[in-house]
This record gives C-alpha cells, structure tokens and sequence, in this order.
C-alpha cells in the first residue's frame, strides 16, 4: 500500500515534468532585437499567428529605447502624439509578460515597454490578429529620425 | 543752511548714479559660442559652466554640429534675464525665452542682459541627454 503510493508519487511527478517540458516547446520562438540610435535590428519580424513569442530588446546605444506595436500609420502626421498609438495597441485585449525594463499600461493592457541604454528586456506574448503592424519607438525625435519596423503576423 | 547742503549734494549724487548705465538693450554684445552636440561628442554642452555678469548684453550663439536633435533648457535662470531677440537665419523672435531647440547642422542667437545673480542649472531635457553628460551651470555675477 505504502509503496502503491509511492509509485503514484513518481507518476504524476513524470506527468507535470513531461507537461512543463511540453508548454516550453510552446513558448519556444525566441526573437532577439537589437536597439540603437535610431533603430531597431531587425527592423522586420514574421511571426505565426497563435502562436507564443518572446521578442528580447537589446538596448546597446546611449539613450533610454522604447517599444510599442500598433497599426501601421498612413503617414507620420497620423503619429503627432500618442493617439494613435494608444487607439490602435495591438496588445488590446492581449495579455504580455514582461521581464526587466519599464511597462506603461492603459486600461490594464500593455502599451509600451521603455529600456534603459544598456539593458535588456523580453516581451512574451501570443499573437491573435493576423496583418502588418508597426513597432516604434515615440521618445522625442526618436520615430521621427527613423526608429521603427514591421511586425507581420501571418 | 550748510546742512541743506550737504542733503542737496547727496541727493544730487544718487540721482546721477542712478541715471548712469543708460539704455541696456543697445551695448556692443559679449559673444559666447555654445555647442550643442558635437561631431565626435553627440552629447556635448559646452563650454559647461557660463561665467556672466548682470547689465551686460550677450550673444549666445547655439551651435549643433550633432546628429540629433538637442535643446538647451534653463527655466529657472530664463526668468532673470531680459531678451532682447533670437536669430535664426533671417528671422527674429521677440519676448520671453525659456527653451531652445536646436536641430542636426542648425545653429541660433539669442541676445539677452542678465538681471539678477546666481546659479542657475541648464540641460538638454530630451530623454537621456542629460544622464550623457548634457548639462552645466550658468553663474551669474
């Protein structure tokens, strides 16, 4: 009896190493970005839809890089201010765990993760709307002298 | 009637010393040249500390020869002098100056008299800037 229990013990200690080891497999698409004045490397990102990513920031320049992803603008005159930004965050009604950096939240969503010159930072999230988005950065005269991609989730 | 006078004389003599430094505004300026960014230094302010006395007429001219964007912020030292103008190319802005911004190849003047004494701070307010060394102070004597 005594070791019926302890067999049962080791089963579902198997069971929950094995489903750990299965939801890591999940997560697995790890995506590196590198951050700098004034521009992101690389400036493009395919990802699955459905899919978990971790996108890590590198900031290896001298000033403080955001980042935040949202509907691509028609023009840059679109992006005067953070409205748009804020109508368009992609990660409305997605949640996003972050690792290290600063997190701005709106209405409890993420919005942007700023990371100080010389740190790093990892954004995971899982992809649910498909299309072309941008990611930028909107500390001043940063966006405007180029700082910014494409994220296409397909 | 010799105490008159005296009391005479030494009204005289305030009145003269307080009519004496004229018109400010119209005085040969004190140029000083400030870079703001340079090639080889992106977050330069130099000269880092500006050594000024009240009643003098300056001409500061803010040079960037940067990459970037810089500005050139000192709010508190702003409200103890006069302006008289900035320059930027053929134009000429009037009144009160509290920050200027000065692009990548872009350069500025502005005259202004010092009123009071102190130490004032100044610093490029852009995310940053300052924690890569753009600031300095502003003594006033």
């Amino acid at each position: 009896m005594q070791r019926r229990a302890w067999v049962g013990t080791v089963l579902a200690a198997v069971l929950v190493a094995g489903a750990a080891a299965a939801a890591a497999s999940v997560v697995a698409q790890q995506i590196t970005v590198t951050m700098r004045e004034f521009s992101y490397t690389p400036d493009r990102i395919i990802v699955p839809v459905g899919k978990p990513v971790a996108i890590t920031l590198i900031n290896k320049g001298k000033l403080p890089h955001e980042f935040m992803i949202y509907n691509r603008p028609k023009s840059m005159d679109a992006m005067m201010g953070h409205a748009w930004v804020e109508q368009t965050n992609y990660f409305h009604g997605v949640p996003a765990a972050v690792v290290g950096g600063k997190v701005r939240r709106q209405k409890g969503d993420f919005l942007e993760l700023k990371v100080p010159a010389g740190t790093s930072a990892t954004i995971t999230f899982t992809p649910v709307k498909k299309g072309t988005f941008e990611y930028a950065c909107m500390i001043e005269d940063h966006y405007e002298a180029g700082q910014m991609g494409v994220l296409v989730v397909r | 009637m010799s105490r008159l006078a005296v009391v005479l004389a030494f009204v005289l003599v305030s009145a003269t010393m307080v009519t004496a430094a004229g018109d400010l505004s119209r005085q040969a300026p004190v140029e000083l040249r400030v870079i703001l960014g340079a090639k080889d230094a992106e977050y330069a302010l130099s000269p880092k500390t500006w050594n000024l006395q009240t009643g003098k007429l300056y001409k500061v001219t803010f040079v960037n020869q940067g990459k970037m964007k810089h500005e050139w912020v000192a709010a508190e030292f702003s409200l103890t002098v006069w302006t008289r103008k900035v320059q930027v190319g053929g134009v000429e802005v009037k009144g009160v100056i509290s920050e200027i911004e000065v692009g990548p190849g872009a350069q500025a003047e502005w005259y202004f008299v010092p009123i009071r004494t102190g130490t004032f701070e100044m610093a490029c307010e852009l995310e940053g800037h300052r924690e890569n060394g753009m600031f300095g102070k502003i003594v006033v004597k």
